[in-house]
């Protein structure tokens, strides 16, 4: 159970900076 | 202060955090190892609601003098308020899913702490609609949720959730561990927000030119 919840914070994590980077991308293209 | 010092003093902050938190405290005598969730949980919702306060103040600034840095500034803080808040709601329900044999109960301070992130992914939808003077002035209409959510286990009748000042109650390493992450988790969303909002500020004046 400690392990799911260190596990779901890092995907929260992982998806976020994803978010972000798609934002940089799209900025980039215009 | 460069986003790779403020980068390199996070990771120091939450490794701190974690050999205080998974190595040195000792395990709660009645739930063991899975109490190791709370030092996830309460700095998350802790960071969360700092992180909406701020974004009302970022926004009130928006209001009265708008510029790129502070809608960039509201922005980043509302999402990763949201963010905290998710991870928050998410790591309580994996806890209660073995301490109370259920991951939900409609209870004050959970359906106070959903009606709040419902509130927030408002704000974060607004604004990554373009509505940003309207964003402004919901974010700031918003903010008496956050101390009604922090304080909703004395406001309303008792529910299964401690009650927030139990956190300050540990003792010795439990309360050093859950400072310490609290302390971790409040750099590590201010480097994010930075991140993000230098992003947005681009964007915004870029769109601009």
């Amino acid at each position: 159970m400690v392990l799911a919840a260190h596990v779901v914070v890092w995907v929260l994590l992982a998806a976020y900076l994803a978010y972000l980077h798609r934002m940089v991308l799209g900025a980039r293209r215009g | 202060m460069t986003p790779l010092f403020m980068m390199l003093l996070v990771i120091l902050a939450q490794a701190a955090a974690g050999v205080i938190c998974l190595l040195l405290a000792p395990s709660e005598a009645t739930m063991g190892d899975l109490q190791q969730i709370f030092y996830l949980h309460a700095p998350a919702a802790w960071t969360s609601l700092c992180a909406f306060a701020a974004l009302c103040v970022a926004a009130a600034a928006d209001i009265a003098r708008p510029s790129p840095v502070r809608a960039a500034l509201a922005r980043s803080l509302g999402e990763v308020g949201l963010l905290f808040g998710v991870a928050a709601v998410a790591t309580g329900g994996i806890w209660a899913k073995t301490a109370w044999r259920t991951p939900w109960v409609w209870e004050p301070k959970l359906a106070s702490a959903l009606f709040v992130l419902f509130i927030y992914a408002g704000h974060a939808c607004l604004r990554a609609s373009g509505q940003r003077r309207v964003a402004d002035v919901y974010a700031v209409a918003a903010l008496p949720s956050v101390p009604l959510c922090y304080l909703s286990t004395r406001l309303a009748f008792e529910g299964l959730h401690p009650a927030e000042g139990l956190a300050f109650s540990l003792e010795g390493l439990m309360l050093a561990g859950t400072l310490t992450a609290f302390a971790a988790d409040l750099l590590f969303a201010g480097w994010l927000v930075h991140v993000a909002a230098r992003i947005y500020a681009r964007a915004d004046l870029e769109g601009e030119e």
